[in-house]
């Protein structure tokens, strides 16, 4: 009882604390501030650096929309800060208003109209549109509008913009290189582009040939509510987010709470409805109830194997390499595949166009710096970021037998524009772990992997009305584990990928775009080999080929059915062994032998995907997708823990039948029409085929055998997910809940009969906020309340020489505690005024409220006189054992240092 | 130079939260109540024969319901051991142990365990593991404590190693230990088992000079290595940071009796420690 109270106690604090952020209002300090000024034939600009002085009140405005150049004349004293303004823009075609501390200045209405009502009477005396409407029968004359989208600043391709038709809301979303194309009928028009966190762009068009227009959007200094949001904007914005899908900011990634001062992309999917990592050490994740190696990341198209370091601490891709992330749950991109969970699609900066730039961030445990800068003005860029750990300085005195204990990463992209139709982008990512100790007989041992990936791609257009993507990537991870560095005696576990794929954007009609893409990719797996002079191991290694034949189609059917759908169809096949085990059912094993270049397992799938996508009324849309999945990669690892690197990849096979899922999405997103929330809610179905689990106790490393320690299963999970986020404003962020169970069965396990999978957490609850509090201040938070995960407990014990043997009767028959953890941030400005060189000082407090969450427990330890938990020896003299358990981090602050210019 | 300020405050602070996390311990004792089952009727066996002319015991027993509880010995079954030239009726003893004197057990012979215990019947059948000769024993001195320990060396064969420890011509080092015995067993599965080099720490036995140790190593077949393997992984090698899943140990007795009917060759030596 009072452990409950104490509980609800600290949700209560932290949900006080938290929203206690809402309650802080704006006033309207246009009325309070008192200014004076005496101003003759002065610039606007000068008036308004002088109001700002005096009020403390920061202008924002589009020099481009307001004339700041004007001179003006008047005298004001000891007035408000809102009668000066009036005496100001007296005669000039500019309103103001404060919104949340800000004073946004822009065109007034009356001007943006008579704009408006000019470029309507453009529009309605087009002769083509007259014909069009009283002679049904011409076919007009169609043309193309494309162009890329990019950041003004620093010449960044922004994917997921709109670019659309401000009268009529024909429009599109950018591609993930930024590119539009929009078929239309000739004409006059005015064309809106626009992103988040930019400032719209409005320009006219000319439309009588086919145009190729480059739109450079201006960064908004704040995120400010008062940027109007054009509703056929934001329906474009919703049309195109497929159910289940979900992007993550990287500039809010960077403000948020991070452990030591490591702030982690892949962490930051935490707070995401239906994903749920096992604790605070791990950076494995479960989606909808699915396994750890059904999630599919890739970096710029690369595959990145193992997403840790250090044990899990850490992800390995620096937040300031990227630019955008976006997680699949459900509806995958037609050109994504072989996982049955997830897809997170991460892209990286291309690299400043326009100047030179860089940053820096020390932290608790690592430093990192990053730059940028144009190769050649309007030809190409580059961009190169590194991050490596100093934590092996602090344990040198403590440990003198470590010798290097480190992890470091680097990010470097390419990108050269060759000419007006090719673009070529070279990204490369390294990042490994290094341990290394002294042992006793003059050797060393330790630890190492690297996650290594390449990628190349070229973009090719072909007229306005096709885009080609063609990849060329490579990716590997390659652990070993060394029991002798001088006698080279190491175990290895290695996947290794390499792929071609072509990708065809076919834009053929304003409400038809079909992509086509091949894909030929072959995977090298070395699964658990120990290497030793004296030793040979029979364990071979394994080669897969695999062809990927694609096509998806999105049509719109009317302004408000659009329907996505199409069919990947998939060949494996593994080569490279001269022999293989197939095991019958009860698992004897049959030796067959083959040539070195025979494909000794084949194997064909088709997945189809469809997806639907209907709106209810303006802003707010049905979504509904079904994707079949298959799975030809396999993970195996038979941990209670998250921390476990012994695991190893292996591949489809006679013994191992591929994974597959079939997933069923049913959703529906709805935004205010400020944009100011956004609201999103997933019901979702997946039931999962050929699972793989593990008989009791599998022996899984370096036994050739292993794939007679797998037993196969099926499982399936469905819930349904809330999420609701603020978008606008100082005050930014979410809120998030989900019901989900999850169910396997396996024929083998836990006496044939249904359990809760190892990632069945009922309840999971979760706010983040982000607050600019000041110029300079910013805060944030996080909260997490979650189902504690399922675990096996004993039901029984036993002797068996004088040792207690827990028993237990049922699978994951008990749950872990309620999860729960609170963090927090603060970033401060440490130059009073923005400059071009900034810099910051972030701290972070992570588990503020120092609650244990216990990650698994044992029964076979005692507690001696020294407070030490052991496992006991002396079975004469028997201690009584207790409940142990773990638990990764208690409270836990850091504190860190940011610079960029 | 503010910066370089900041910096050097972020490396001291950045040193104390390091040893924080990574030195103070994650780990902890909790209060969880384990679910509890029904009465269950499992009966556990643990027999362990072997080839030395001495009593050899049988040990039945029921499934605990709870963590240190004091195991409820099984009476009135009855125990045999057949063999292809002689069967072998055990008589039973306090405390659930069925015990012969007449049984030594004989290499490449396969021995079957029949339990009836009311209306059920639990049988099992084997071979005896064999041993190789024991090494020589060794020792690792602890500093200025004056006082030993035993370090296992028999490695390379699957084997069980009982090493018993008397240092009751110490009475001294009784009075503090509160004990004059102690015993250990050591199993080795002879494999490249990766979770043993993984293992959480362990209690070490000290013992002073003039111990008596006297070492007794079982050979193991590979069915009765995989069996220890499991135990291993329940209790010995649980509570690391690597652990596997739970699961049973599932021994070689029929109807779902828990524990292990094994023959084992046996080879012993004793050393005082000088």
């Amino acid at each position: 009882m009072i452990r409950s109270r104490t509980f609800l106690y600290r949700l209560f604090a932290t949900l006080f604390f938290c929203f206690s952020f809402l309650l802080v209002g704006t006033a309207q300090l246009l009325q309070q501030k008192v200014v004076s000024g005496s101003y003759k034939n002065v610039s606007v600009k000068q008036v308004l650096e002088d109001l700002q002085s005096q009020s403390g009140l920061e202008f924002s405005y589009s020099p481009r929309k307001i004339p700041e150049d004007q001179l003006v004349s008047f005298s004001v004293n000891q007035v408000s800060l809102d009668e000066a303004l009036q005496h100001l823009f007296r005669d000039l075609p500019v309103e103001f208003r404060e919104i949340d501390g800000y004073i946004i200045l822009k065109k007034s209405v009356q001007a943006s109209k008579n704009k408006q009502e000019q470029q309507t009477i453009q529009v309605a005396t087009k002769p083509q549109k007259t014909i069009s409407k009283t002679m049904p029968e011409a076919k007009p004359e169609i043309y193309t509008i494309s162009g890329y989208l990019k950041d003004k600043m620093n010449g960044e391709s922004l994917p997921g913009a709109t670019v659309f038709i401000e009268s009529s809301g024909i429009g599109t979303i950018t591609n993930e290189y930024g590119y539009f194309s929009i078929k239309l009928p000739k004409g006059d028009y005015v064309l809106s582009s626009s992103y988040v966190g930019f400032s719209p762009l409005v320009d006219s068009v000319q439309l009588y040939q086919n145009q190729t227009i480059d739109f450079a959007l201006e960064a908004q200094l704040m995120n400010l509510t008062e940027v109007l949001v054009n509703p056929f904007q934001q329906d474009l914005i919703l049309t195109q987010l497929s159910a289940g899908q979900v992007s993550v900011n990287p500039l809010q990634i960077q403000k948020a709470p991070a452990l030591m001062g490591e702030t982690d992309v892949i962490k930051a999917l935490e707070y995401i409805p239906g994903i749920n990592f096992y604790g605070e050490g791990s950076g494995y994740y479960n989606v909808r109830g699915g396994y750890f190696d059904q999630n599919l990341i890739v970096l710029d198209e690369a595959i990145l194997f193992k997403p840790t370091h250090m044990l899990g601490l850490f992800s390995p891709i620096i937040p300031d390499a990227v630019k955008k992330v976006d997680v699949y749950k459900a509806d995958f991109p037609i050109g994504h595949g072989g996982r049955l969970s997830n897809v997170v699609d991460v892209k990286t900066k291309d690299g400043n166009k326009e100047q030179f730039s860089a940053s820096g961030n020390l932290g608790l445990l690592a430093l990192r710096s990053t730059v940028e800068g144009p190769i050649k003005k309007g030809v190409g860029s580059y961009f190169v970021s590194y991050r490596r750990s100093y934590f092996d300085a602090y344990l040198k005195n403590s440990a003198p037998n470590l010798n290097e204990l480190y992890f470091a990463d680097f990010t470097g992209k390419l990108n050269f524009r060759l000419g007006a139709k090719d673009h070529l982008y070279l990204t490369l990512y390294n990042g490994n772990d290094q341990f290394r100790f002294d042992k006793r007989d003059e050797d060393e041992g330790g630890a190492d992997y690297r996650n290594f990936s390449t990628t190349l791609r070229w973009n090719h257009l072909f007229g306005d009305k096709a885009f080609l993507n063609t990849t060329v990537a490579t990716s590997s991870y390659n652990y070993n584990a060394h029991a002798s560095i001088a006698n080279e005696e190491y175990w290895n576990s290695k996947i290794a990928n390499g792929f071609i794929k072509s990708e065809l954007t076919a834009y053929h009609k304003e409400n038809l775009t079909v992509k086509y893409g091949l894909k030929l990719s072959a995977y090298e797996f070395e699964p658990g080999i120990y290497h030793a002079e004296s030793y040979e191991s029979i364990i071979e290694g394994i080669q897969s080929n695999e062809l990927i034949l694609y096509s998806g189609v999105e049509q719109k059917f009317t302004d408000r059915l659009k329907l996505n759908y199409g069919l990947r169809l998939v060949n494996w096949s593994n080569t490279g062994r001269t022999w293989d085990v197939e095991f019958d059912n009860d698992y004897i094993p049959t030796t067959k032998n083959y040539e070195e270049d025979e494909a000794y397992f084949k194997h064909t799938s088709l997945e189809p995907r469809l997806s639907l996508s209907y709106k209810l009324k303006e802003a707010t849309f049905l979504k509904a997708s079904y994707n079949r999945n298959t799975q030809y990669l396999n993970l195996i690892n038979n941990s209670l823990t998250p921390f476990n690197y012994f695991e190893v990849w292996l591949p489809s096979s006679h013994n191992i039948a591929p994974q597959k899922a079939n997933v069923f999405n049913l959703g529906l997103v709805s935004a205010t029409k400020d944009e100011m929330f956004q609201f999103q809610t997933d019901l979702f179905y997946k039931v999962m085929y050929n699972l793989v689990g593990y008989k009791n106790h599998a022996f899984l490393l370096n036994n050739p055998l292993v794939e007679g320690e797998l037993r196969q299963g099926n499982g399936d999970s469905y819930g349904l997910e809330f999420n609701v986020k603020k978008q606008k404003g100082k005050l930014t962020g979410q809120m998030g809940y989900t019901y989900a169970r999850s169910f396997v069965w396996f024929e083998e396990l836990n006496k044939g009969d249904v359990y809760r999978s190892n990632y069945d957490r009922p309840h999971t609850f979760f706010i983040n906020l982000f607050w600019q509090a000041s110029k300079r201040w910013h805060l944030s938070s996080n909260l997490i309340v979650a189902s504690g995960l399922p675990i096996t407990t004993p039901t029984g014990f036993y002797y068996y020489q004088d040792r207690q043997v827990p028993q237990y009767e049922k699978l994951n028959n008990q749950r872990l505690p309620t999860y729960q953890r609170f963090d927090l941030a603060a970033t401060f400005r440490l130059n009073k005024y923005k400059r071009r060189f900034n810099h910051f000082l972030n701290i972070s407090v992570m588990n503020a409220l120092a609650h244990q969450n216990p990650i698994y427990y044992y029964f076979n330890k005692y507690e001696n006189d020294q407070g030490e938990l052991l496992v006991p020896s002396d079975e004469l003299n028997q201690q009584n054992l207790t409940t142990a358990g773990r638990y990764v981090y208690g409270f836990l602050p850091s504190v860190s240092y940011d610079f960029k210019f | 130079m503010i910066a370089m300020k900041i910096i050097g405050k972020i490396f001291a602070i950045g040193s104390f939260v390091l040893m924080s996390l990574l030195f103070v311990s994650c780990e902890a004792i909790y209060d969880f109540a384990l679910q509890e089952e029904e009465e269950n009727e499992t009966i556990v066996v643990e027999a362990f024969l072997t080839n030395q002319s001495e009593r050899q015991s049988i040990y039945l027993t029921h499934l605990n319901n709870t963590l240190n509880e004091v195991p409820h010995g099984i009476s009135g079954a009855s125990v045999e051991v057949l063999s292809p030239t002689r069967d072998f009726e055990f008589t039973e003893g306090a405390d659930g142990e069925y015990y012969s004197y007449d049984f030594v057990a004989k290499p490449n012979v396969q021995y079957s365990l029949k339990i009836q215990n009311g209306e059920e019947e639990y049988v099992a059948k084997a071979f005896m593991g064999t041993v190789k000769p024991i090494k020589e024993m060794q020792f690792r001195k602890h500093g200025d404590m004056q006082l030993s320990s035993y370090q296992f060396n028999e490695w390379g064969e699957a084997s069980m190693v009982v090493v018993e420890y008397d240092w009751s011509n110490r009475p001294q080092f009784c009075e503090a230990q509160q004990s004059c015995t102690a015993k250990e067993i050591i199993f080795n599965i002879n494999e490249k088992e990766f979770y043993e080099g993984l293992a959480p720490d362990k209690e070490v036995i000290y013992f002073p000079k003039g111990t008596m140790i006297t070492r007794t190593k079982y050979g193991l077949t590979n069915e009765h290595r995989d069996y220890i393997r499991s135990i291993q992984l329940e209790t010995e090698w649980r509570g690391g940071l690597f652990d596997v899943q739970p699961g049973n140990a599932v021994g070689n007795i029929s109807n779902g009796a828990l524990g292990y009917f094994a023959v084992c060759a046996v080879v012993k030596d004793v050393a005082l420690v000088d």
